[in-house]
């Protein structure tokens, strides 16, 4: 079976993806699912992170890959240099047999992205996963942003946040950050980093702290499963057994503070934060396990120009 | 009187560690301090150094050589030790952290200012003090204001006694005593035993 995708950059392309996949699934078809990608010319990273989520969420389902198939040159390889097909082999697949006639160069000293990195939620593994992309990360960083400590340790903190909350999903996670350089001067430069695990949800690892409240009080703070994720982000919210609930918190204090974006998709339900601050909350969205976060930052990144637009 | 000789006596008792290798001690790299995890490690390492010293020694924890720490390690190591000393569960010892970037103190702060809203009972003291340049302290997390004016009075004038403080704040003799011995608790300060012609009383000491 084959399902057509022509967009992957913005987050209704993922939920077409994702929709496309449930409805597969739900007419009976349990082998691998080809993704034609011959009208899609360009992916950003979360569109390469939709694309691991569903090849995840197909394996969890069927124990089958999804397979790409059409796709071009430049995807292809920036797939390659992404490792995704090494990486994940599992879950995503190449249809035909290409020759990367153009691959894109990787050597020690490429430090323009982060290739896509596993983290683990058993909590000791946690530690070295976390530790290490954060040393990869701040090798990376310095050397995009190499006058502005005050950028690169904002985007660490993004980074240690999301990649530890890993430990709370208690599936497997994985992370990538990617740099682009924008066409015009107004905005520069953009950051994505972008996580994504199919693990317990938000809402199920918010359980120990809901728990203690009322009942009353419950159904007044979360009627709808995108309040969970609000919550999520407040100040203060302690996961009781473990003492956390300070990362995504911060996460969003960054985005309001240099106008960035952020996403982050649980379950059913989306929250999405814009450069103004405005928030919207979506929900019965096609289910998918797990929590994808998607963060995003402009700038004008010059090496003599720190300041953000 | 004043006990100048105890003066120097406590300027002996000032011990900088670097914090990279107290991290290292406890099995970590030091430069990078991530998870809450990492931080639980440290923290039981960190806690029986500072035990491990006398009620009169002061330590500086030293973070040049620390790029980066998030705020679930900060709060797993400092938060918890903050909680426990302010709950007097842990004896009174001084330390003061120096040298921060900007983003270790960013995520310092970031766990110790909601440290209050995520505990259960009522925290009056939680904080840490940070040594900001040769001039400046400041407290990270929430305090109470009158921690801070002795603390200030005592930086100003490197001893002082329950008479000073009283004069001072215009507060009872009692009060006076309340406000030293809560500086004192918070390892703010170190204390020498004193008995003259007016019995036993303390005299406090700057301790940097």
């Amino acid at each position: 079976m084959k399902i057509d995708i022509s967009y992957l950059s913005e987050p209704r392309d993922f939920e077409v993806l994702y929709e496309a996949l449930s409805n597969a699934y739900d007419r009976g078809y349990h082998g691998i699912l080809a993704i034609d990608l011959s009208d899609c010319r360009f992916i950003a990273v979360p569109g390469h992170m939709a694309l691991i989520t569903a090849g995840r969420f197909w394996h969890q389902l069927t124990g089958q890959p999804i397979s790409l198939m059409n796709i071009a040159p430049d995807i292809h390889a920036y797939i390659d240099r992404m490792l995704i097909l090494d990486r994940c082999s599992k879950y995503i697949q190449i249809a035909e047999d290409l020759t990367l006639e153009k691959g894109f160069l990787r050597s020690a000293a490429t430090v323009k992205l982060l290739e896509v990195t596993s983290i683990a939620s058993e909590v000791k593994k946690n530690v070295c996963d976390v530790e290490a992309v954060v040393r990869q990360a701040n090798r990376i960083l310095h050397t995009w942003f190499p006058n502005s400590e005050e950028r690169v340790g904002g985007l660490l903190t993004v980074l240690a946040a999301i990649t530890e909350n890993v430990v709370h999903s208690q599936d497997q996670g994985f992370v990538m950050i990617q740099r682009y350089q924008t066409l015009g001067d107004a905005l520069g430069s953009r950051v994505d980093i972008v996580i994504t695990d199919l693990g317990i949800g938000i809402e199920e690892s918010l359980r120990p702290r809901v728990e203690t409240m009322s009942v009353p009080e419950r159904q007044l703070l979360f009627p709808k499963g995108s309040d969970y994720l609000i919550y999520a982000l407040k100040q203060g919210v302690s996961r009781r057994a473990t003492g956390g609930g300070m990362g995504l918190h911060q996460v969003k204090e960054l985005v309001g503070q240099w106008h960035g974006q952020l996403l982050i998709r649980s379950l059913a339900s989306k929250i999405s934060i814009d450069e103004r601050g405005t928030v919207i909350q979506e929900d019965l969205l096609t289910y998918v396990p797990g929590t994808q976060v998607v963060f995003r930052v402009w700038g004008s990144w010059l090496a003599s120009d720190m300041a953000l637009c | 009187m004043v006990s100048a000789g105890y003066a120097e006596v406590i300027k002996q008792k000032i011990i900088e560690l670097s914090f990279t290798k107290i991290a290292g001690e406890a099995g970590r790299k030091g430069d990078l301090l991530v998870t809450r995890e990492a931080g639980r490690e440290i923290a039981a390492h960190l806690t029986s150094l500072l035990l491990g010293k006398s009620a009169d020694t002061c330590m500086i924890l030293d973070f040049a050589d620390v790029e980066f720490m998030d705020a679930s390690f900060a709060d797993e190591v400092f938060g918890n030790l903050v909680v426990a000393r302010s709950r007097r569960q842990l004896e009174p010892r001084c330390f003061f952290l120096r040298d921060l970037n900007e983003t270790c103190l960013f995520n310092l702060r970031a766990c110790l200012d909601s440290r209050p809203n995520r505990e259960d009972q009522l925290l009056r003291n939680s904080f840490v003090p940070v040594i900001v340049n040769a001039n400046t302290i400041e407290f990270v997390g929430k305090y109470e204001n009158h921690i801070f004016e002795t603390f200030e009075l005592l930086k100003k004038r490197k001893i002082i006694t329950t008479h000073d403080v009283m004069d001072a704040f215009s507060v009872s003799m009692p009060a006076a005593s309340t406000r030293l011995k809560g500086v004192y608790d918070l390892g703010l300060a170190i204390r020498e035993e004193i008995r003259d012609e007016q019995g036993m009383q303390y005299k406090y000491y700057w301790p940097l």
